[in-house]
């Protein structure tokens, strides 16, 4: 099942996220949006820290708590927990992919 | 103003070249944040592109049907933040500013904050009350004239910015997908309405070289700095080859880490663009 929404962080940017869901599991989480964070290379490697991560909201949070504890990141815009709650919001309404999405 | 620091002023651009634009504009912050030249203000055109932030996902923030009617170019470039629509009716700004070591952490928020005071100074000068809004947004009345985006590279801080002269606000309509939660967190229902140009405020055309001049005046009224000009450094000439080449103009750059949200066709067509360029 592949999901994807975008959530308006409170008094800030948006948080996209688009990623796949099979067995349970998370996979292929990816983050994009109009935040800005730095080091740049991590947004990508929050994806892959919830690769194969429980379709779970506690297991989810955990997950990006244990995260930005072990990288720590200037983000503006959002917020650490912007990025669980955009992928709790996009399992939550999740839908089948859109005709000629790849 | 005898005695004050002298920064660079450059105006290098390359209309046609947005892909070598974009390759320069961060050159420049890296070259200030080594020591090699002196902080440097920039203004800059590109024509007919969509600039797309950093994190973004150019499936979901540009709407590719119009872009191929219309011709324009989509390039990614390397801060955060929105994407924006570019022709020669808006000028960029971008401000480098070297940080010590020694110096607290910069404030992203506060050099927002302090570009948006130096252009809101140039725009008082044409008559016009721009105000800024936190994050990283100036406006006239309720509609946004400029946007700002930043980065805090080695030794460096780096804010860049776009200011709607005289774009062509429905070609912007029609190429950027500005998503509904954005538009209605402004209160408004298209984009088209929530922006305006200086031409539009000032009921006039606007000539870039009236415009350049007042913000350089209020650049250098806010920081109390001198500007010379002055052209780029053979050094950043080089970085910035460099750049286009491994970086902008990368294939997996512009469409970024997930391709799931486009179809073939169009992601197809970014990277012909792409490779056409190289």
């Amino acid at each position: 099942m592949h999901c994807k929404t975008v959530w308006k962080a409170p008094k800030g940017k948006l948080v996209r996220v688009c990623l796949d869901v099979e067995g349970g599991k998370l996979h292929r989480v990816v983050f994009t949006g109009d935040f800005f964070w730095e080091p740049s290379d991590d947004v990508d490697a929050l994806g892959e820290a919830l690769e194969a991560a429980p379709a779970e909201p506690t297991e989810i949070r955990r997950r990006v708590a244990a995260f930005f504890s072990d990288h720590p990141a200037r983000l503006f815009g959002a917020t650490q927990e912007d990025f669980a709650e955009v992928v709790l919001q996009a399992l939550s309404a999740s839908r089948p992919p859109a005709d000629g999405a790849q | 103003m005898s005695g004050a620091e002298r920064w660079r002023l450059t105006e290098d651009e390359w209309l046609d070249r947005p892909y070598y634009n974009l390759a320069v504009e961060e050159a420049i912050p890296r070259a200030v944040g080594q020591g090699d030249v002196p902080p440097t203000l920039r203004f800059w055109r590109n024509d007919n592109t969509i600039v797309i932030g950093r994190f973004q996902c150019p499936a979901l923030e540009i709407r590719f049907d119009a872009c191929q009617r219309s011709g324009t170019t989509v390039v990614r470039r390397f801060t955060g933040g929105g994407a924006v629509y570019h022709d020669a009716a808006n000028l960029n700004y971008a401000l480098s500013l070297p940080v010590a070591p020694s110096d607290d952490p910069p404030d992203i928020f506060a050099a927002f904050a302090r570009v948006g005071a130096a252009v809101r100074r140039g725009l008082a000068l044409l008559g016009v009350d721009a105000e800024f809004r936190p994050i990283n947004d100036l406006q006239v009345g309720a509609q946004k004239i400029s946007g700002m985006a930043g980065s805090l590279l080695p030794g460096v801080s780096f804010v860049h910015g776009c200011l709607l002269v005289g774009s062509d606000l429905v070609r912007l309509g029609e190429v950027l997908n500005v998503p509904q939660a954005k538009l209605e967190g402004k209160g408004v229902r298209s984009v088209v309405k929530r922006v305006t140009t200086l031409q539009e405020v000032l009921g006039r055309p606007v000539e870039m070289a009236e415009v350049k001049e007042v913000l350089r005046r209020g650049f250098e009224a806010e920081y109390q700095v001198t500007l010379e000009r002055g052209g780029l450094s053979a050094g950043e000439r080089a970085l910035a080859e460099r750049l286009q080449r491994d970086l902008y103009l990368a294939p997996d750059w512009t469409l970024g880490p997930c391709r799931r949200c486009a179809s073939r066709a169009e992601n197809d067509a970014l990277l012909r663009e792409v490779a056409a360029r190289r």
